[in-house]
């Protein structure tokens, strides 16, 4: 029973390891809302959700095919302005320094019009009719807010409306 | 005494005046009762795995319906009721000497687990990047077999071990870039599912030599079997399977699967534990897989895939096509062969059903373009029936040789 006991102390701490992160970055993250460029409301596993890709990260890296997966590091930093809506400064291999008022996501090449994927914050999960509507209203019309921490890590709170529509 | 059955064997001690009526009467009585309770027990095990199956359908489904409507605390809230309700009755019904549906709970715990990570990663929309969960489910899984010593984790476990490895570098959270890409592209793991196949094997063998993870070795050696069986079994239906399965890109994680295959299948020959025979198969069977990888000469690992010497040359060749097919069915042979020396019926059955099913492939392939004509009919018939009368009797008699060993 002892082994048993072990067992599920080590279930309860990976579904706390699942929490921990993303809270985390969700309480102390700095706050930007970034412009959504597609949406895809697809699910194969895991129901349904629409998949985001953003503005502030087209056409920012050369226009040629990522690293092959395994064979070399697609992975770069994003950093870009917390106004609203975001705006690009920098892309580069490494985290960059912020100042106050700048944030940053950790993304991965895609290889295709130069344009970066931020896996973090790519899914946004909705109920059918609800992932139907947002993307109706995708690109300008809907900006994603999320949170950031110092190492690029990312978290999507919400989809939101501009604050000019949000106004009306 | 070889392939004789219980009933013979107190005949012919009865004949020779080893045993007296009343004990062959005391003998039989307790086989029977042991076949009764061989039986019950299957049938208690059957129930309690629908049981636990349809429950967690349906607290899914309930879950599912009100989602929803519940806050994000609220679902947490939920997720972890959920799975300390299975646990808490998991642990009492053990207390209470059910142990087989106290281990169906104790499953469904481990299942939970799963559902839980990725709920609630998707109650704070976080992605995971795709291999990070079948992961960490993957570790739970681990944690919970070793606990309760069962080999259907092994069947929870695989699965989850090839989903890691195959998103493992990837999580972009594009539909098919990602969660197909592991399987369909030339960088992803179909090309190496033979060669995962034989890991598993050797893991299985090598798992049998240690007390605390023997469990597992009978599961890992079925599934691994099942997978090179299916891989093989493909190469043979056309002559140019061989050429697209096996075109990769030698990526770093391909290169490091084909190494650490190599090093569990010579860890597996020098302590796992297997015969002569088994450990020739292992050895012959790992070369072929690594034979039909192999690059055509003058073309080094680039950033296109390197189509394989072997299936170009099937495509090309009718003989050597031909060479091949015969040398899978030899090989399905052989694995019948080593089932009954290793007392493995799940071995025989492979070997029987691939070998079986090479034969009734080629024949379709072969006589395909006599179709219209009777003959196709009149010798498919024919030679359907002659497989069966032929793979009955030698199934019987190598399952009669396993009961003797």
């Amino acid at each position: 029973m002892r082994k048993t006991i072990a067992a599920v102390t080590i279930h309860v701490a990976i579904l706390v390891l699942v929490l921990v992160p993303p809270l985390w970055v969700r309480a102390t993250g700095n706050e930007a809302y970034l412009e959504t460029q597609k949406m895809d409301p697809r699910s194969l596993f895991r129901g349904h959700y629409v998949i985001l890709g953003y503005k502030v990260a087209q056409n920012i890296v050369p226009d040629h095919r990522p690293t092959t997966p395994g064979t070399g590091n697609n992975t770069v930093y994003v950093k870009f302005s917390t106004v609203r809506p975001a705006k690009f400064l920098s892309v580069s291999n490494k985290p960059p320094s912020l100042a106050s008022g700048e944030a940053c996501i950790v993304g991965r090449k895609r290889g295709r019009g130069g344009a970066v994927d931020f896996p973090q914050i790519a899914q946004f999960f909705a109920a059918p009719d609800e992932a139907r509507q947002l993307e109706g209203r995708r690109g300008v019309n809907l900006q994603a807010q999320v949170r950031t921490d110092s190492s690029c890590n990312a978290v999507l709170i919400d989809l939101v409306p501009p604050v000019a529509i949000m106004g009306k | 005494m070889a392939g004789v059955s219980a009933e013979t064997a107190l005949r012919i001690w009865k004949e020779k005046g080893l045993l007296s009526v009343e004990q062959i009467e005391g003998l039989r009585a307790a086989i029977a009762a042991d076949a009764r309770s061989a039986r019950s027990s299957r049938a208690i095990v059957i129930f309690s795995i629908l049981g636990v199956i349809l429950l967690g359908t349906g607290a899914m489904l309930f879950i599912a319906s009100n989602w929803d409507v519940v806050p994000p605390w609220g679902r947490i809230a939920l997720v972890l009721a959920c799975y300390a309700l299975v646990c808490a009755a998991a642990w009492l019904a053990g207390r209470h000497e059910l142990s087989r549906v106290s281990e169906s709970l104790w499953f469904l715990a481990t299942l939970l687990l799963g559902v839980g990570i990725f709920l609630l990663a998707q109650i704070f929309n976080f992605s995971l990047t795709f291999w990070q969960g079948p992961c960490l489910w993957l570790l739970g899984t681990l944690a919970m077999a070793y606990a309760r010593q069962r080999a259907y984790y092994v069947l929870l476990a695989v699965p989850l071990a090839v989903l890691t490895l195959g998103w493992l570098g990837g999580g972009s959270g594009w539909f098919i870039d990602d969660q197909l890409e592991f399987l369909a592209s030339e960088r992803g793991l179909l090309p190496l599912f033979g060669l995962i196949g034989v890991s598993c094997v050797s893991l299985g063998l090598v798992a049998r030599h240690f007390r605390s993870w023997a469990f597992s070795g009978n599961a890992l050696i079925a599934l691994g079997s099942l997978m090179i069986a299916l891989v093989l079994l493909a190469t043979t239906v056309f002559d140019e399977v061989a050429e697209a399965l096996f075109e990769l890109l030698f990526t770093a994680k391909q290169l490091s699967i084909i190494g650490g295959t190599i090093v569990l299948v010579t860890l597996a020959a020098l302590v796992g534990d297997l015969n002569h025979r088994g450990r020739g198969l292992l050895i012959v069977t790992t070369v072929l897989l690594l034979a039909l990888i192999f690059p055509a000469l003058g073309e080094p690992p680039t950033a296109s895939p390197s189509s394989p010497l072997l299936g170009a040359l099937f495509s090309d060749d009718v003989v050597a096509f031909a060479l091949y097919v015969v040398f899978v069915f030899a090989l399905s042979l052989a694995t019948t062969g080593v089932g009954v020396s290793a007392s493995n019926r799940f071995l025989v059955n492979v070997g029987i059903v691939v070998s079986a099913l090479i034969l009734f492939i080629r024949y379709f392939a072969w006589s395909f373009s006599m179709l219209p004509t009777s003959f196709a009919f009149i010798s498919g018939g024919v030679v359907l029936i002659g497989i069966s009368v032929m793979m009955e009797r030698l199934r019987r008699r190598a399952l009669a040789r396993l009961e003797g060993n």
